[in-house]
């Protein structure tokens, strides 16, 4: 048998657990995202109506915070030297995504805290907090701003750098945003239909908005599909470890069915099946915001980790 | 082409001046013995599955008529360096003279440069838990002395110096031979040329069958 055999030292990649970003990475640009597009939906709503929506708002002013502190947290216990990670402050380099992430990161953390403390207070919870609630339109600008920074740093942080067989491309930070804003919306749908005070007419407003968001996800995943396909020949070989490869499953099912088109066919089943009666069960939008949930994560794992496997020459 | 004093850049010194340090490798004179693996590891105590210069063999044919080529392989200390540009502490620097550095205090082992570099030449050591990788020996090259592995060399396959200098013996080479680079595609812009890399790569035509050292199901076409 014709065969190549290739001996490498194995200090850079060993197999998938090896690679420089690995899973905690992943978890961080899922939870990153998701929070920063909770926030996102919360404060676009407050802007379409906000003595309607203000469930939406509260929501996603509660779910904000908690999954960007979580992920900030696995990124500096994913580093070498933890200790070190107060140094991004004062160690800046101007033309590093990470550079600018720190500080985005740092900044939108704080922020978010505080718009949950004002919606807190809000509701009568925390009395402590009423002082800041002066502060609830800025922080809401400011907020929105650092919320979008958030989200689209998670897919700068990727294309940017090389990632040994470009994978990488200027789709990414595109993808990852839709993608975020996405996952956001179906984390304030999830809490709402669980919450026992029903909205259900907000659930379908989220339920349409994350429909829009789902469609053009699958463009641009179309269009991510046929400029990879069609690019250099490291871009057609990295794209091919997600349609042909090892990731394939992961990536059609996972992403392709359970993310994008099984949620999109549900909500919009749901939006149709409660038009006119009030009473409708929320099962419908609950199930399929867990499917957006789990879709968001696995197309972060499969580009992260696929992007790092690097070519057989 | 003279080379009968290779320890020796020619008096270059690395700060200050208009130099462009880079190495140029001759495949044709690579026996792959690993003298220049060990020579680093000796001069930098790399710890153990680690390595700042190494190289790559590839086997090919059906035995009888079986081949084994080498790729020495080290950091390219390119010129539009990625690991430089994403480093958000800038532990990572440019010198004058072109080679890329990292200032291993300012590291928090954040691992984004192994992420941006094409060469695979980045790793964490595990002992100080920041980046490192060859360092073109600019300790030596400053006090006029070439690199380890160049020094070490038996086959004299590597081959040093400025290639600002016309006059150079690493000019004089690439004036003179076809030379390739690794991975131009990726557009860092890399400063280790190789003489017979055309043959190498051909090699690999017609599918890796088996990696060793690699998780073996993503290798098997």
């Amino acid at each position: 048998m014709e065969s190549v055999v290739v001996y490498n030292v194995p200090h850079f990649y060993s197999g998938f657990h090896t690679v420089p970003f690995n899973w905690m990475v992943a978890v961080y640009l899922f939870l990153g995202g998701l929070g920063a597009g909770a926030f996102i939906a919360g404060v676009v709503a407050v802007y379409i109506n906000r003595e309607k929506y203000n469930t939406i708002s509260r929501v996603g002013a509660y779910v904000a915070p908690l999954p960007v502190i979580l992920g900030t947290a696995l990124l500096i216990f994913d580093l070498d030297r933890p200790y070190r990670a107060l140094s991004l402050f004062w160690n800046v380099h101007g033309v590093s995504a990470m550079s600018w992430g720190a500080w985005i990161l740092m900044l939108f953390s704080v922020v978010a805290v505080i718009y949950a403390l004002i919606h807190l207070a809000e509701a009568g919870s925390l009395s402590a907090a009423e002082p800041l609630a002066g502060l609830k339109k800025p922080i809401e600008i400011v907020g929105l701003v650092l919320a979008f920074a958030t989200v689209v740093y998670t897919g700068v942080l990727l294309s940017l750098a090389y990632g040994s067989r470009g994978m990488f491309s200027q789709m990414i930070p595109v993808l990852f945003t839709v993608s975020a804003i996405s996952t956001g919306v179906a984390a304030v749908m999830l809490f709402m239909s669980m919450s026992s005070a029903r909205d259900n007419h907000g659930i379908n407003r989220l339920g349409w908005a994350d429909s829009i968001l789902i469609a053009i996800e699958i463009s641009l995943v179309g269009i991510w599909l046929l400029a990879m396909i069609n690019g250099s020949p490291a871009n057609r070989e990295s794209i091919q470890l997600l349609t042909s490869g090892p990731f394939s499953m992961m990536f059609w099912i996972g992403f392709v069915l359970v993310g994008l088109i099984v949620p999109l066919v549900m909500e919009l089943a749901h939006i149709k099946a409660s038009k006119g009666s009030s009473g409708h069960g929320t099962g419908t939008a609950l199930l399929a915001s867990v499917m957006v949930l789990v879709g968001g994560m696995v197309l972060r794992y499969v580009v992260l980790i696929a992007g790092q496997t690097p070519p057989l020459t | 082409m003279k080379r009968d004093d290779n320890h020796y850049t020619g008096g270059k010194k690395g700060a200050g001046s208009n130099v462009r340090f880079a190495m140029l490798i001759d495949l044709r004179r690579c026996i792959g013995c690993h003298a220049c693996s060990v020579a680093c590891k000796a001069e930098y105590e790399v710890p153990v599955g680690r390595y700042r210069s190494w190289v790559k063999y590839t086997d090919k044919g059906k035995y009888p008529n079986v081949v084994r080529q080498f790729l020495p392989r080290l950091c390219n200390h390119c010129e539009h360096a990625g690991c430089e540009r994403v480093c958000p502490t800038s532990a990572t620097y440019k010198r004058d003279d072109g080679t890329v550095q990292i200032e291993g205090s300012k590291c928090i082992g954040c691992k984004y440069c192994m992420l941006a570099c094409p060469y695979e030449a980045r790793f964490i050591n595990p002992v100080t838990g920041t980046a490192d990788k060859c360092s073109f020996c600019v300790h030596r090259v400053d006090e006029g002395i070439v690199p380890a592995c160049v020094q070490t060399c038996i086959g004299e396959a590597r081959i040093f110096g400025d290639v600002n200098d016309p006059k150079s013996e690493i000019s004089e080479y690439i004036s003179k031979h076809p030379v390739k680079v690794l991975n131009p595609a990726s557009g860092n812009d890399p400063h280790v040329y190789y003489i017979g890399l055309d043959e190498y790569v051909e090699s690999l035509k017609g599918g890796v069958t088996s990696m060793a050292g690699v998780d073996r199901e993503t290798c098997v076409k």
